[in-house]
């Protein structure tokens, strides 16, 4: 998939990998490429400058992890980021269901649960 | 500290034909990287632990051909840089803007009661006084604290909550901590300029504020270098 499509979903695509728990760069990408199925495959070095926007935005908090092995800087959602996530998981559903309604995708619009 | 050494400490966990590849990759980015040595440092040690699982990722058998695939796959250095340089300038122009607007009512206020102070009449002036007298005497003070404060609150929505809120880009942000800082050299060197010209007696607050503006003044200076630096390298 291009690097353009991804552009503006990105901020919630990392989010959402990071929800889990915390994990470092690589294991981002790892992950959102295993998730994807490979469909997002972005140029690597990318995504550290966008985790890096997420932290200057207080979504995320990085730190530096000493455990055994190398010294990696491992990233966390904050509580703004939670609240983030779930802000753009709900837009996206609602545009994913509203494009998929018109293009005749059959597709229901989803409704967060109450 | 030097870059030169720290890409050759966390190059070491590679196989030997590999490093040459993957330092010539981490040189690239340490030249293109703006800011301090801590910071490049740093982005420096993330990038390379992201290149090397990136090299035990990738599939092949020579060493050297395997760390060209996976330096392909992590993109240009120059581009990665710039990406950088953008953040960072966003996370200046955020401290510079927060600084100028925390000290400045204090500071502000020190040279109210500073520039009084050596004049018995001036002593019991209500500050609205104080105020209208100062900007009567140093008319392009007022037209430099309507640039600087709009600026330094811009500026400092470079980073944090308001930058989540307010469409600020970081070069905007950059923009506005080089104009903040930069008008805050002028209004120190002004205040200052005007006190030594102007003070019968130095009294303990104006030495105080002359002293405090001076260290304003070369931290603001250094701020806004930083900025515009910053955000020429984005």
């Amino acid at each position: 998939m291009r690097a353009e499509v991804l552009k503006g979903h990105l901020d919630g695509l990392l989010l959402s990998m990071l929800e889990p728990g915390p994990i470092h760069g690589y294991a981002v990408i790892e992950l959102l490429r295993a998730r994807s199925n490979g469909a997002f495959d972005q140029p690597t070095g990318t995504v550290y400058p966008a985790l890096h926007r997420l932290e200057r935005a207080g979504l995320v908090r990085g730190s530096w992890s000493d455990g055994p092995g190398r010294r990696r800087r491992v990233y966390e959602l904050t509580a703004a980021g939670r609240t983030a996530l779930t802000d753009q998981r709900v837009s996206w559903w609602q545009f994913a269901g509203a494009v998929s309604t018109v293009m005749g995708g059959g597709v229901a619009a989803w409704t967060p649960a109450t | 500290m030097d870059t030169r050494n720290l890409t050759s400490r966390l190059v070491a966990d590679l196989d030997p034909p590999a490093r040459p590849v993957v330092t010539e990759y981490l040189r690239e980015l340490a030249a293109a990287l703006p800011g301090s040595c801590r910071t490049r440092a740093s982005i420096l040690t993330e990038i390379a632990h992201g290149l090397i699982e990136q090299v035990a990722d990738t599939p092949g058998t020579d060493p050297a051909t395997v760390a060209r695939i996976a330096i392909h796959t992590f993109g240009d250095p120059r581009n990665l840089a710039a990406q950088f340089a953008r953040e960072l300038t966003g996370r200046t122009a955020h401290r510079t803007g927060f600084a100028l607007v925390s000290s400045g009512p204090l500071i502000g206020t020190l040279w109210l009661l500073a520039l009084g102070s050596e004049r018995p009449t001036a002593i019991n002036m209500a500050l609205p006084q104080r105020i209208t007298g100062l900007f009567g005497a140093l008319p392009l003070l007022p037209v430099l604290l309507l640039t600087i404060i709009p600026a330094a609150l811009v500026a400092a929505a470079g980073a944090g909550r308001a930058s989540r809120i307010l469409p600020v880009t970081t070069g905007t942000a950059g923009l506005a901590g080089l104009v903040a800082g930069t008008g805050c050299v002028i209004a120190d060197v002004i205040l200052i300029w005007h006190a030594v010209m102007t003070a019968a007696t130095w009294s303990p607050l104006l030495i105080a504020a002359v002293t405090i503006s001076t260290a304003r003044l070369s931290l603001a200076g250094a701020a806004a270098r930083r900025c515009g630096r910053l955000r020429a390298a984005g």
